[in-house]
């Protein structure tokens, strides 16, 4: 689909594992800046590892690449050194985790300005106001803001999923991948961090994978629709789920499989 | 009635019961006899190093002889009367070994030093190769080479350490010497380093576990973040390991505390009193090893090395003990 | 502005791989100075002819029998003890004080120094328990009471004991415990499940324990220093009650006690090279069937 102003962009972007699965295959897709898109598809269907090729996360499984992931200012995600790549994740590429991440030993504020380490500047006296602007953008501030030094791993499952949350969005990234964030919470930390999804979509471009499709449609803007890793669909949210052009689509979003 | 045939294998099968419950009655048994067995072994053991070194302290004549303050003139009352402060007074209040002489001179001090100075050095040296070497397999080196490594390194916990010892003796001292420009060929800081030689594969397998043990998505985590490797390792892994290192590195002490041939081919076996690394040491393992073979039983000497022993068992279960407490309770949050 | 970050991450990266190619470099470094200096003087001579009093010139093969007659008395003594054990952990023990106090022990007689097990061999073996065989058969010189191979393959027992029940566990661990339930649900009785059901699935954990301790044993002199072994006896008859000479401790008193070190150099490096021939086969198998079983328990 024809998209004006694009955040990021794949072009026929393939993962692949070392035991010679092809996690997502051949993905050319435009994202919308400043807009939440998401990614639904039946469990395996390589929606995840899409996501985590994006960041390159993948290397960690020593997955390889082909076709390429190009940023708004023109550089190839796929073509950086690691040192580049750190500074892409700390500064333009935020990413949550299915599973709320604390790191283990540290305190809340240790904890959320752990990406300021991977910045070249030296953190000096606005350590305090950046993590605490990343808290409120989070909505955790108000819970947290008079028990700081206490460790990241006394908070509760939703709690901890925003902090991971403003962990991501602490150096301002622009784009911000949550690979199913609430997979693991419950029903009113789920609603908590919906809203916050749309409240950061005014700023950062969102990148959903979810499979939970009437999340899908309260907060994504467009939707795309993934089957044994090929991109079958992707259109506006509202055309999908109404309108879904393609057979397979219209199957899965009725349930008839998942 | 109990000719039916019904009856009849109603008992057939009940004789076949009673034979398994025997069965099984009689195993349980002799499995349970076999634990009590181990059990048996250890006590056995504290309890016989123990006895044996007992006279030295219960037994006139042994207490006489350690006592530094003969009375010739009045040996015979002198020996109802030497007592335990004495003995305590030949191993603590002086500062030789010489276990064969007119007057015996059993100082646990040159012992302690030449112990604590080959130990240090190989706990040291052990310890730093092996959390360099556990970092480069855990994440440095290229993935294809780090299986090899581990089991090159496992590896060397194979060799015999009278090989290590024989090594270090005829080969490795001579260009030890040539390097370092000792006078002593055979010196603490050549047996120490031979002795690292056996810390640093059971050390490397134990950070490489604590490691490879960390929740890896914490580390996929901080990889998100945008640190580095080194950030990674320095700002999240070791503040969390810490005390399980800690607790490694006691474990490789215990290990070198008790080693014994190594010790006694690379070491020189002086007993003497300083802390200087480049002169020959003796340790308490080393000790017995040298002087067992020519005691008499039931000598004072052969209960002063009894006694070596009993301080070899009673510090390493110790040490053991804690750094199994350390393990435990360093877990990650 | 400059950052500092790139730096370290190399000096980091430099620093511990060096640290790894030096560990390995030393053990291809032993490794290839054993192979080197002993390989010239090895020959079928060496390793089946009985030395000459000198000891530099003939063989080594009292040496070989000795330590092969140790180390299979004491795998005799051993295996079935660490295996009984390790079942009564495993399988009928609950998990309470006296399963505590037992592991306890393991961890402990795992830990002790191996010289400490020669003092305990000394003491109890020769002489509490050989000094009452005599007492009680009523022989007038002493017979058991002796230094001899029995009692050094005692003492190698105990301290190979924990090295098997270790492996013995590990085996009867990776049994899933489904199993055990099946037979149980088959009317089984307790001794019947382990005898039928787990017991043959640890065998290959009984092969690893009794090839890993094999490879200890062999391996280690500091126990039998004072428990038999002698220094030398050509002719050696095998016999239980006799002193016996033995690989590693001929390695010990040549290297520190020969007159002349120079001459005995080659000899020296040609018996190493057998023993650790000896050992590190005997480890390899352990490695092997081990690792054969993981991945035979984990299909």
């Amino acid at each position: 689909m024809k998209i004006e102003n694009k955040a990021i962009e794949t072009f026929d972007f393939s993962v692949k594992y070392p035991n010679g699965v092809l996690g997502c295959d051949s993905i050319s897709m435009p994202f919308a800046a400043n807009e939440v898109t998401a990614i639904i598809g039946p469990s395996g269907c390589g929606k995840s590892t899409f996501l985590k090729g994006m960041n390159r996360l993948s290397d960690e499984f020593n997955c390889t690449y082909q076709g390429s992931v190009i940023m708004k200012n023109g550089t190839d995600v796929m073509n950086l050194d690691p040192y580049e790549l750190c500074l892409l994740r700390g500064n333009k590429i935020g990413y949550v985790m299915q599973k709320p991440v604390p790191f283990s030993g540290k305190t809340i504020l240790q904890d959320v300005s752990m990406p300021l380490r991977a910045n070249m500047e030296p953190d000096g006296g606005n350590v305090y106001d950046k993590v605490k602007s990343a808290l409120e953008k989070a909505a955790l501030w108000d819970e947290v803001h008079d028990r700081l030094n206490d460790l990241s791993t006394s908070l509760s499952g939703g709690q901890q999923q925003r902090l991971c949350i403003a962990r991501a969005i602490i150096n301002a990234p622009e784009i911000l991948l949550l690979d199913e964030p609430c997979s693991s919470l419950d029903p009113k930390s789920t609603q908590l961090v919906e809203n916050l999804i749309l409240e950061l979509a005014s700023d950062h471009t969102i990148m959903i994978v979810t499979h939970n499709m009437q999340q899908a449609q309260r907060v994504a803007q467009r939707t795309a629709f993934f089957y044994e890793g090929k991109l079958i669909e992707y259109d506006f949210t509202n055309a999908i789920f109404n309108n879904p052009s393609d057979e397979l689509t219209g199957d899965y979003i009725v349930g008839k499989f998942s | 009635m109990s000719d039916t045939p019904e009856s009849a294998k109603i008992s057939s099968r009940n004789q076949s019961m009673k034979k398994r419950k025997l069965e099984e009655q009689v195993a349980i048994g002799v499995l349970f006899l076999g634990g009590l067995l181990a059990v048996g072994i250890v006590l056995a053991i504290f309890s016989f190093i123990f006895t044996e070194s007992l006279p030295l302290v219960t037994d006139p004549d042994q207490r006489n002889e350690m006592s530094l303050y003969h009375d010739t003139e009045n040996e015979e009352e002198f020996a109802r009367t030497a007592s335990v402060f004495q003995t305590l007074d030949n191993m603590l209040g002086q500062i030789m070994w010489q276990p064969v002489s007119e007057q015996p001179l059993f100082s646990l001090w040159p012992l302690m030093a030449g112990t604590l100075k080959i130990t240090l050095v190989a706990v040291v040296e052990g310890t730093i190769i092996s959390f360099l070497t556990a970092l480069a397999i855990a994440f440095y080196l290229p993935k294809r080479l780090r299986y090899a490594v581990k089991v090159i390194t496992e590896l060397l916990a194979g060799m015999p350490t009278v090989v290590l010892g024989f090594l270090g003796l005829i080969f490795f001292a001579t260009y030890m010497q040539e390097i370092t420009g000792t006078t002593f060929r055979l010196n603490a800081f050549l047996a120490g380093t031979m002795l690292s030689l056996t810390v640093i594969p059971i050390m490397t397998t134990l950070f490489e576990d604590i490691y490879s043990s960390y929740p890896k998505e914490q580390i996929h985590a901080a990889k998100c973040c945008g640190l580095f490797d080194y950030q990674i390792i320095t700002s999240i892994i070791i503040p969390a390991t810490y005390g399980k290192v800690f607790a490694a590195g006691l474990l490789g002490f215990g290990r070198s505390f008790g080693e014994t041939m190594i010790v006694l081919m690379c070491s020189g076996n002086a007993a003497i009193f300083n802390m200087d690394f480049a002169a020959g040491a003796r340790t308490f393992a080393a000790t017995i090893g040298a002087e067992m073979g020519e005691v008499i039983v039931g000598d004072t000497h052969y209960s002063m090395l009894f006694l070596l022993g009993f301080i070899l068992i009673v510090t390493t279960f110790v040490i053991n003990y804690l750094s199994q407490k350390l393990i435990r309770k360093w877990t990650y949050a | 502005m400059r950052d500092y970050r790139k730096g370290y991450e190399l000096a980091f990266k430099i620093i511990t791989n060096a640290t790894a190619l030096l560990v390995v470099a030393i053990v291809f470094f032993i490794l290839s100075i054993v192979t080197i200096k002993g390989f010239d003087h090895l020959s079928w001579e060496f390793i089946t002819a009985e030395p000459t009093g000198d000891m530099l010139h003939g063989g080594i093969w009292p040496m070989i029998k000795g330590t092969v007659m140790l180390v299979m008395m004491m795998s005799i003594l051993t295996v079935p003890l660490g295996t009984v054990i390790a079942i009564y952990l495993n399988e009928v023990s609950r998990k309470n004080w006296f399963y505590n106090i037992i592991m306890s022990a393991i961890r402990t007689l795992a830990a002790v120094p191996s010289i400490v097990y020669g003092l305990f061999g000394f003491a109890f073996f020769v002489n509490i328990v050989g000094g009452t065989l005599d007492w009680m058969i009523g022989y007038e010189d002493r017979v058991f009471q002796e230094r001899c191979l029995l009692w050094a393959a005692f003492t190698m027992g105990a301290l190979t004991l924990p090295t098997n029940v270790i492996s013995v566990t590990e085996a009867l661990k990776l049994v899933p415990n489904e199993q055990r339930h099946a037979g149980m649900c088959l009317g089984y009785t307790r001794w019947e499940v382990i005898k039928w059901i787990v017991f043959p699935q640890a065998i290959s954990g009984i092969l690893t324990g009794l090839v890993l301790s094999i490879s200890r044993g062999a391996g280690e002199v500091a126990p039998i220093l004072f428990v038999g072994v002698a220094y030398f006896i050509p002719h050696f008859s095998g016999a239980p009650l006799d002193q016996f000479m033995e690989l590693g401790y001929h390695i010990f008193v040549m290297a520190t006690q020969s007159p002349n070190v120079d001459k005995a150099a080659p000899v020296l490096y040609a018996t190493t090279f057998v023993l650790l021939v000896l050992t590190f086969t005997f480890n390899a198998i352990g490695q092997i069937v081990r690792w054969i079983h993981r991945r035979k328990m984990s299909r």
